[in-house]
């Protein structure tokens, strides 16, 4: 055999080297770009100058929403459209041919839409903080509040893309599951920060409502603690979509 | 000898003894199902290392499920499976270092390029060739920056085939890798495989054409059905059917003056057809004749089947069942 043989580069994890190919793929598509980087941004920044008492009553409402948007356009929306299409050209079927595990390849394929919502949440969160003069209390409870919101909207995504024949078709099959996270954060929103129940913060959404809110407006002390509850049931949301994902997600088209 | 077809059977072996050597790729008895359809039923089969296996058949044989349940993507509904010494459903992702695929359909994503796909196809297995030296190979180096979409369908064969040798796989599973391609390139990727074999690789091709499998092949499995119905080597399965020799006779000429024959003899519209497994023998026999009786046999043609006929017959005999 040919023996071009070039010094072995330095091993990357897959799902890095996954995650940078499907960068390339997202930059390179226009309708993805605009769905994952361009509109949720739009939205996100409109909600800034005009949301604040007339949508949102404190800033940290305004930041929950706006990370409601992120998440429900960017990861959930971009997680199920790239999956569909993926699958349809052959793609995942390939990648489970590889070398790579399928943790790996779930990684990488969801990394880039997670990336650029914490971009673009870290962009908002600091021009909000600075157009409304309101800064965090909590900081580390925004990181959290993003953690379990992306794995919720991932695993939504993942679970979504299980009935989700191609690109095309997740512009309806998306629907039931934007209904699902609208309701869960509209129902969190609806009441004052502290006093949304556990069965609201038990729908996919509401509980990084509640996080966010307790980040920002939450009281000086002792409020980190009482986050474990809505980051635990989020978690317990997102479990639940992982293991039915688990067992209907298809990697290649039905035949 | 009569001139019907030899008997179909499954295979020599009992049902669950591999064909062919063993080593690489071991199956015995294996079935697949998609709901209640059978798509393979029982097959066994062997591919030892340096040893390049052909799996014929038409399209629905069952060709492509076997190869897919080998590379691990399907479950075995019953039998045995085993590449490498492992098994491929639980051992997926070990054997994929050493097991290289091209697939029928090749499962790119068409924004990448076709160098940053075969870059991606090596940096998951570690291979140590250079993308601009793989896609040399293939002849593809000056498309290296045209995105995947954009190729033509035998260039994205080519492609496949970059991404399969970018390590020396211990097994490679080449689904139809050579459809698609023109003459010039089809002969590259001969060559290749050849190559590969060389090297130590055991090779499963599945292919349509017969000249490519009696080209490239040790060993020849013909599946109809999702079974087996003929193996062995080119040579064996040709010398297991009729050869045929055909003449044109004088139209004065008596018939009952022909010789004898191992074969079936049969003169039609005053052409003489003998198919028989001994062609040396009866062409002796006919020469002989003619030569003792001065007559001038026209147009004089001898031949062993060809894997074409071979095809052409056990299809027609599998759907007459």
């Amino acid at each position: 055999m040919s023996t071009n043989a070039v010094a072995p580069a330095r091993r990357r994890p897959h799902w890095w080297t996954l995650a940078v190919a499907e960068s390339r793929l997202i930059g390179r598509n226009r309708t993805v770009m605009a769905t994952i980087v361009i509109m949720p941004l739009v939205f996100g920044l409109m909600l800034m100058q005009s949301g604040r008492g007339f949508l949102a009553s404190s800033t940290g409402t305004l930041a929950a929403t706006q990370l409601g948007l992120l998440l429900m356009f960017g990861v959930f929306m971009g997680t199920t459209m790239t999956l569909a299409a993926r699958r349809e050209q052959l793609y995942l079927k390939r990648l489970r041919t590889s070398a790579a595990s399928t943790a790996s390849i779930v990684t990488g394929l969801a990394a880039p839409p997670v990336f650029i919502a914490l971009a673009q949440f870290a962009f908002l969160a600091v021009v909000t903080a600075w157009f409304w003069s309101s800064a965090p209390a909590h900081p580390e409870l925004l990181v959290l509040a993003f953690v379990v919101g992306a794995v919720t909207a991932v695993a939504l995504g993942f679970l979504t893309a299980s009935f989700t024949k191609n690109p095309e078709a997740a512009q309806i099959t998306v629907l039931p599951g934007m209904m699902l996270l609208m309701v869960g954060m509209g129902w969190a929103l609806v009441r004052p920060t502290g006093e949304v129940e556990w069965f609201q913060m038990a729908v996919p959404g509401g509980a990084v409502i509640e996080l966010v809110r307790a980040a920002w407006d939450g009281p000086a002390g002792g409020y980190a603690a009482a986050a474990a509850v809505p980051a635990l049931l989020a978690l317990a949301v997102s479990a639940v979509a992982v293991a039915l994902a688990a067992v209907l997600f298809r990697w290649q088209p039905r035949t | 000898m009569n001139g019907n077809p030899t008997p179909l059977v499954t295979h020599a072996a009992p049902p669950d003894s591999p064909i062919g050597a063993a080593g690489a790729v071991d199956v015995a008895g294996l079935s697949c199902r998609y709901g209640d359809f059978t798509a393979v039923d029982g097959v066994s089969l062997g591919v030892a290392p340096g040893e390049l296996f052909a799996l014929l058949g038409t399209n629905g044989a069952g060709k492509t499920t076997t190869i897919e349940t080998l590379q691990g993507l399907l479950r075995p509904a019953s039998g045995r499976v085993s590449v490498l010494g492992r098994d491929p459903w639980r051992h997926r992702r070990a054997l994929a270092g050493e097991v290289a695929v091209i697939g029928q359909k090749t499962g790119f994503a068409d924004d990448l390029t076709a160098a940053e796909t075969v870059k991606l196809w090596n940096d998951l297995h570690a291979g140590r060739t250079a993308v601009g030296a793989l896609l040399e190979k293939v002849e593809l180096d000056h498309r290296a920056a045209v995105r995947v979409g954009a190729l033509s369908g035998g260039e994205r064969r080519r492609l496949d085939l970059a991404m399969a040798i970018s390590t020396v796989p211990k097994v490679l599973f080449a689904d139809e890798p050579t459809t698609g391609l023109d003459p010039r390139s089809r002969r590259r990727t001969w060559a290749t495989l050849r190559e590969l074999t060389e090297s130590g690789t055991a090779v499963l091709l599945t292919t349509h054409y017969l000249d490519e499998a009696a080209e490239l092949a040790d060993r020849v499995a013909i599946m109809h059905g999702g079974r087996i119905v003929r193996s062995g080597t080119v040579d064996d399965i040709v010398a297991a059917h009729d050869a045929l020799i055909t003449a044109r006779l004088p139209a004065e000429l008596g018939l009952d003056s022909l010789p004898g024959m191992a074969g079936t003899l049969a003169v039609d519209g005053g052409e003489l057809r003998v198919r028989t497994t001994d062609l040396q023998g009866d062409l002796y026999r006919l020469l002989d004749w003619a030569e003792r009786f001065a007559v001038e046999l026209r147009g004089l043609k001898a031949a062993p089947a060809t894997l074409d006929e071979i095809f052409a017959e056990l299809e027609d005999v599998q759907e007459n069942r």
